[in-house]
């Protein structure tokens, strides 16, 4: 049987509103279903109907394949680069898109993939543009189309066409909801009829400011190694040189936890970050606090450019807690609230947390978030929307990336009454069960078959600030460049 | 400075020994500046106030009324706290060091420089209780029998911490007590009023001035004081381990220890001159806090900056040896970063004024002497925010940098704090012998001996 959460209060459904509207007095919703399915299932209907509330779906109902091939549209015209007018695009935001999720707190204070943006719209002008127009990140430009404009907050987009801005839909609602309105801009306003997704228009320079809240201020690499790359004629990075450690090795009993991430696969799309703060509770914190650098995310994904501003190279790296075997933030804590646990996990007990901050002050990821206020919310119906089997973290602790290790428990506690071990891909962190590119694995690095052993023996394998000797857990796979520039390997 | 107090007498030998007692004993039981004290408390309390008004917000409402964030976990109350302990050193290294190094001219100035120390290290004390997030668990941190069994953990340099300040609370006390009693018998019998008497007559603990008290006094007091010496080295450079520890780049280096005890003792020498030249022109008190002392405080001043700065090239120098690249990205960010004015602030505050005391003159003239000393307070605070929020701001990840701003709230917990230490301290010079009488009176009496024959 389906869990059954709608209607979460005493409201109608469609297919009630929908009888209604077609004259029936006041139908019971199941019936309603039941009505329709009766004739499809025929005579084997308490079953299949049994059968179908079991699954959560009909078995043999999907759309049929369909084959298409792409046709050569029609583009209209170009806007003229020596014209004082620009190309304005219009695109759905990528966390709320055409504005259907605005009122989901959640992917408001989810950073944009490309601007780590939160809570907000920006105007996405080009390098070229911004230096025409003097622009710096956040001051206010207004962009008007055959005599309708809209105001919205400058963001330079490295990489973007010279002449072009983007607007972004989702955002400017005056109706929808508390999270979704009076944030950002209307894209619709001045959206013209034909075409819909791009016109000519003016951009000029609107007097004022506003402050952009971003969870990631810097995004150039700055000549560091930290996403490292690899290419066909140098597959393999150089081996590591792992500093010593006074402090002798753990000594794992049966399972050790560790992650590889993929930076060849991944994709930046957010989708694991989303999937950690539902599974695990990360609560949301309001624009003024992200403003603050207090944003609550457990896995967040780096964004870094590298090279010149109008064509830069680009790369994503999800960051989650990076499980050190030498963690710096265990040794800092004066109350034993972080710990390592046997099976390798550097576990934080939020009962014992006392708020000295000691950790995140020593961690050289900067992955632990401090409840600095009580971000928690107890009304109906959030309330409900909490995983059960986590903490809600409570003001004045610390808290980070578990490995999702109620999920670890839980395999334990199954693997213990069926008397067996925990068997490889039983436990997937949420981040990884979410990635649509694979690029997370995660596993029992004791187990030499697991996939995740595998990997952590790839030539690509490196561990992010490696020359710290922290020795994370978490790991990183090398990305394949396509010339021939990457790491010299051996 | 040895020379100063063998061969040149550095208090005026034309003065008697009862003189010099009822100067100073009297202060307390004939207050001779009510005014001016009653409006120097006055204003303190109201710091003292705001104090109370920002620890209550604080408590309310959680620590995120301050400026911090991640990765800037660290700010105000840190900075602040090493800046009290720092200033409480040089309380100790008057008192205690120059006592066990027989430099009497330390007599005039030992008792205050004691108080001084006992209410910044109860400033700087209460600094890292407070800025926990979840303040009422601090015990958590003392290996009490918890019925979980749990104990603190020993290797986290928090843990050093509590104990080296409050070991350094308690031998402070002690030695600050233990050298007041024969004062206290001195203001007792000299007192008129009953209230006086028992007030005075208890905390003397009996005292009849015998030979054998003296004995005792003696033994005890040079011991006290050969314990609260290498305190003020050990709690010091356990501080700087607080940040020496940890793996961020500005902070991760073995240069720490020495750097932070010199620069305690820096800011702490300025304090006291500042309290001396305050104390002194308030009770007219020149003829026992003399310009020779000034002019040794000076020089004492000097010479702690000269090695604070040498620190401070040797950080330099430190980043561009390793050629580490995080080390580098921290030294550019210190010098042209956004926080470039907490360096040069540190570097002019501290080191460019304190060059005028080369000068004779500065040194013996008051109000330039107050003025370096205030640059100086006032420089090494600067270096401390400087060494916590240059290193914080931007550590190894790019994109983890972040920015830090201090909130009304941090600035009106640090003024409080101020409150904090001149309320206690404007008490104990209403109620007690604000410079030790009897060991002002050795020195008197020695040189006048000397002078005699």
């Amino acid at each position: 049987m389906q869990p059954l959460v709608a209607p979460l209060y005493s409201t109608r459904s469609t297919a009630e509103i929908l009888a209604m509207l077609s004259g029936t007095g006041d139908p019971s919703g199941e019936e309603l279903v039941r009505a329709t399915w009766r004739d499809a299932f025929g005579d084997a209907f308490d079953a299949r109907w049994r059968q179908a509330l079991h699954d959560g779906f009909i078995a043999d109902t999907q759309v049929p394949t369909v084959s298409v091939t792409a046709g050569s549209p029609e583009l209209p015209p170009g806007t003229d680069s020596a014209n004082d007018n620009v190309e304005v695009v219009f695109q759905p935001d990528p966390c709320v898109w055409d504005g259907r999720f605005a009122n989901i707190a959640w992917l408001q204070e989810l950073p944009k993939p490309l601007t780590k943006i939160t809570w907000d719209c920006p105007v996405s002008v080009s390098p070229h543009l911004a230096d025409r127009l003097r622009l710096a990140n956040g001051d206010l430009v207004e962009v008007s189309i055959a005599g309708r404009s809209v105001v919205g907050p400058a963001w330079i987009m490295p990489g973007q066409a010279p002449n072009t801005v983007a607007l972004f839909f989702g955002y400017g609602r005056s109706a929808g909801g508390r999270i979704a309105c009076n944030l950002g801009y209307s894209a619709f306003a001045v959206r013209p009829v034909e075409p819909l997704a791009f016109a000519p228009g003016d951009i000029r320079r609107a007097s004022g400011t506003r402050a952009l809240a971003t969870t990631q201020s810097h995004h150039r690499m700055e000549g560091f190694d930290f996403v490292r790359e690899v290419s066909a004629e140098h597959p393999t990075l150089p081996p590591a040189k792992e500093p010593v450690s006074l402090y002798p090795d753990w000594r794992s009993p049966d399972y050790a936890w560790g992650m590889v991430i993929d930076l060849d696969r991944c994709i930046g799309c957010n989708a694991c970050v989303t999937a950690c703060n539902v599974e695990n509770n990360v609560l949301v914190v309001g624009k003024e606090q992200v403003a603050m650098g207090r944003d609550m995310l457990w896995l967040r994904i780096d964004r870094y450019y590298e090279g010149d501003i109008e064509n830069p190279r680009s790369f994503f790296q999800p960051v989650p807690c990076m499980h050190c075997e030498k963690a710096p933030c265990e040794m800092g804590c004066p109350v034993h609230a972080t710990v390592h646990s046997p099976e390798g996990v550097n576990q934080m007990v939020y009962n014992r947390c006392i708020g000295t901050r000691t950790c995140s002050s020593y961690c050289p990821y900067k992955v632990r978030r401090f409840n600095w206020f009580d971000y928690r919310r107890f009304d109906e119906p959030e309330k409900a929307a909490h995983n059960p089997d986590v903490t809600v973290r409570s003001r004045g602790v610390m808290e980070k990336c578990t490995y999702c290790i109620q999920r670890i428990e839980a395999a334990h506690a199954a693997a213990d009454k069926e008397g067996r071990r925990i068997k490889e891909g039983e436990v997937m962190t949420a981040c990884q069960q979410a990635c649509p590119a694979s690029a997370i694995t995660f596993g029992n690095i004791k187990d030499a078959e697991a996939a995740v052993t595998k990997l952590r023996r790839s030539g690509r394998n490196y561990a992010l600030l490696d020359h710290l000797g922290t020795r994370p857990r978490t790991t990183y796979l090398a990305r394949w460049r396509d010339d021939a520039k990457g790491e010299k390997g051996s | 400075m040895s020379v100063a107090a063998e061969t040149h007498p550095i208090l005026p030998p034309q003065q008697s020994l009862g003189d010099v007692t009822d100067q100073i004993a009297l202060i307390p039981l004939r207050f001779p500046t009510r005014r001016r004290w009653l409006i120097a408390l006055a204003c303190s309390s109201l710091l003292l106030l705001l104090f109370v008004v920002s620890v209550t917000v604080l408590f309310t409402r959680g620590v995120g009324v301050w400026g911090l964030n991640i990765p800037i976990n660290w700010a105000f109350a840190i900075h602040n706290y090493v800046w009290w302990l720092g200033i409480g050193h040089a309380g100790t290294l008057i008192s205690a060091l120059l006592l066990l190094m027989g430099r009497e001219w330390r007599n005039s100035l030992n008792r205050f420089a004691e108080t001084m120390t006992l209410f910044a290290v109860v400033c700087a004390g209460i600094y890292p209780i407070i800025h926990l997030g979840r303040p009422w668990f601090v015990y958590w941190m003392f290996p009490y029998p918890a019925t979980m069994k749990v104990w603190p953990q020993f290797r986290s340099p928090l843990e050093w911490d509590i104990w080296a300040v409050l070991t350094y609370l308690t031998v402070s006390v002690v030695f600050w007590y233990i050298g007041l009693v024969p004062d206290l018998a001195a203001a007792r019998d000299r007192a008129r009023k009953r209230g006086w008497q028992v007030f005075f007559g208890i905390l003397c603990l009996g005292w009849r001035g015998s030979a054998v008290h003296w004995m005792r006094w003696r033994q005890t007091y040079l011991l006290i004081a050969a314990l609260a010496v290498p305190l003020v080295v050990s709690v010091h450079s356990e501080v700087s381990l607080l940040f020496a520890s940890g793996t961020i780049p500005g902070w991760h280096s073995t240069i720490f220890p020495p750097y932070f005890v010199l620069g305690a003792a820096f800011s702490g020498f300025a304090v006291v001159a500042m309290i001396a030249i305050a104390i002194r022109a308030l009770f007219q008190l020149e003829n026992l806090v003399t310009d020779d002392h000034l002019d040794v405080l000076g020089k004492v001043l000097l010479a702690c900056g000269l090695m604070t700065a040498y620190g401070y090239i040797f950080e330099i120098f430190d980043a561009l040896y390793s050629g580490d690249p995080h080390d580098l990205q921290t030294l550019t960010d210190r010098l042209a970063g956004v926080y470039w004015w907490s360096y040069w602030g540190a570097i002019v505050f501290n080191f460019l004024f304190l060059q005028l005391l080369w000068w004779r003159p500065a040194r013996r003239t008051p109000w330039v002497l107050f003025l370096i000393s205030l640059s100086v307070a006032i420089g090494m605070w600067l270096e401390r925010y400087m060494i916590l929020v240059t290193s914080l701001y931007r550590d190894f990840l790019v994109s983890s940098w972040g920015l830090y701003q201090a909130s009304f709230w941090d600035w009106s917990t640090y003024f409080g704090t101020l409150g904090l230490f001149l309320v206690p301290f404007l008490l104990v010079i209403r109620l007690f012998p604000v410079i030790s009488i009897f060991e002002t009176k050795e020195v008197l009496h020695e040189e006048q001996e000397r002078a005699n024959g």
